[in-house]
């Protein structure tokens, strides 16, 4: 899963997406239910735009009990931020905690290494994109491939962000109400409903 | 996926959400085209089953038509709850392992598209400093990818003798790693996407990363290229040379892992 490694956007756009998530490997996902239940829920307390866990629900826009509930032994539990203050002060209970499952932030690197800084945390391994390659002629246009990338898994499809954005330029929706269209496939809940409505707006007063 | 032309009313919401544009609607209803469709399920998951008698719904909208009006299902509905998920065969079944978030890869036991990266690099160690990985993810963005597109990387890649990762979904795909070959009754399988995994010496990435851009210089679909290290005791980037030397840009973006894991099952 690279999910949330190919967001596309301006540096200006990227700094209010960061997203953090708790991940376990085969030699520590025995036991670790609670642990991530906690990471889960001391998170709510710092304005996340969204948290997501892995799970099929059957349907999509599940509740935060509904997520919370999901969690298991092995859940991959994601959290997302439209701002680095909140991050740091999350990340430093996280250190705090010291749950001792893995902990990987996506978003600007050199913000993720500034907040690391500042809680005192030196970066063990990092991962990037190349870009893409190949027949990029049949890509849509940008608008549509900032929004799409906010889900990795690529459940948003192009036609829907079509839609939405017709809807938004003829007044049918608001851009908050859009976004929160937009949010409803993507199942890991790594979305950024926050940036995708400043995406919409910008879009509707650009026409 | 499967439309049920009885329940089916025609409103086009699934043709909106399809993922890979393989819903359309022909004599009033909504048709899958098989062969395109990759199994990822959004379309059943997205749209909330209104539960509405069909008969009643074409009336209606055959009433409204009458007096130059029509009757648009809100998006993110399904009126009559149409859209049905078949028991998948083999190989048809790698389409969903591939595609949709909510399917568990059988042979990693990891979500999404069943791989681990760095993500928990400081618990297996998997990765060392001086040693990179390569992530080759054919399909990415939105168009998808055919497998036999996937097996040109990876055996342009196998004449390079590369190792590609063994816990990887594509690898174990492979009759035999050597050659890059996949197993010949998936080549014509479709999937959202999928990524092949190799770890090298970092010294060798310029060399690999020619080798793949030079491949998929013709190619059908996109693919989305990832590079991944262990950093050393300072936190510093250990591949931003070797990037350089290929000719190609690192995104502003990326993947942190913390090295707040550990070892020890409870």
């Amino acid at each position: 899963m690279t999910n949330s490694l190919h967001r596309r956007g301006s540096v200006e756009d990227l700094k209010g997406d960061f997203i953090i998530f708790a991940k376990t490997d085969r030699l520590n996902v025995k036991g670790s239910k609670p642990r991530l239940q906690k990471f889960f829920q001391m998170s709510l307390k710092y304005n996340p735009v969204n948290v997501g866990v892995n799970h099929d629900y059957g349907s999509e826009n599940p509740s935060i009990d509904q997520k919370y509930s999901a969690i298991e032994d092995g859940s991959i539990v994601a959290v997302v931020f439209d701002n680095t203050d909140d991050l740091i002060k999350y990340l430093e209970e996280v250190k705090e905690e010291d749950f001792g499952i893995s902990i990987n932030i996506s978003g600007l690197v050199e913000e993720i290494h500034e907040c690391c800084k500042k809680v005192g945390i030196t970066r063990h391994s990092i991962e990037q994109s190349l870009g893409v390659h190949g027949a990029t002629d049949r890509l849509p246009n940008r608008d549509i491939l900032e929004i799409t990338t906010m889900c990795g898994h690529g459940m948003i499809s192009f036609n829907l962000i079509k839609k939405i954005i017709d809807y938004v330029k003829l007044g049918k929706m608001t851009p908050e109400e859009g976004a929160k269209v937009l949010a409803k496939p993507c199942l890991c809940g790594v979305f950024n409903p926050a940036r995708a409505t400043q995406l919409l707006e910008r879009i509707r007063v650009l026409g | 996926m499967r439309v049920d032309e009885t329940k089916c009313v025609g409103c086009g919401n699934c043709v909106l959400v399809c993922t890979m544009g393989a819903i359309y609607i022909e004599n009033g209803h909504s048709k899958v085209n098989e062969d395109e469709c990759v199994e990822c399920g959004s379309c059943k998951r997205f749209l909330e089953v209104e539960g509405r008698n069909p008969t009643l719904v074409r009336g209606l909208r055959k009433v409204l038509k009458k007096v130059s009006l029509q009757y648009d299902a809100p998006v993110g509905v399904c009126v009559a709850g149409a859209l049905y998920q078949p028991t998948l065969e083999w190989p048809r079944s790698v389409r969903r392992d591939f595609s949709d978030p909510a399917a568990v890869h059988a042979s990693t036991g990891i979500p999404g598209r069943g791989t681990e990266e760095i993500k928990t690099n400081d618990v297996s160690g998997w990765l060392q400093e001086g040693e990179a990985l390569l992530l080759i993810e054919v399909g990415r963005p939105g168009l998808g990818a055919r497998l036999r597109d996937l097996e040109k990387i990876t055996t342009a890649l196998a004449t390079l003798g590369v190792d590609f990762k063994p816990e990887n979904p594509i690898t174990l795909l492979m009759p035999d790693a050597k050659t890059g070959q996949l197993n010949p009754e998936i080549l014509n399988e479709k999937v959202l996407s999928a990524i092949i995994e190799i770890k090298i010496d970092l010294d060798k990435v310029p060399v690999y990363l020619e080798k793949i851009k030079e491949t998929v210089k013709d190619f059908p679909t996109v693919c989305s290229l990832v590079v991944a290290g262990r950093c050393n005791k300072h936190g510093d980037i250990p591949y931003i040379d070797a990037v350089g030397t290929a000719g190609l840009a690192l995104s502003t973006g990326g993947k942190t892992n913390l090295g707040l894991g550990r070892g020890g099952n409870e």
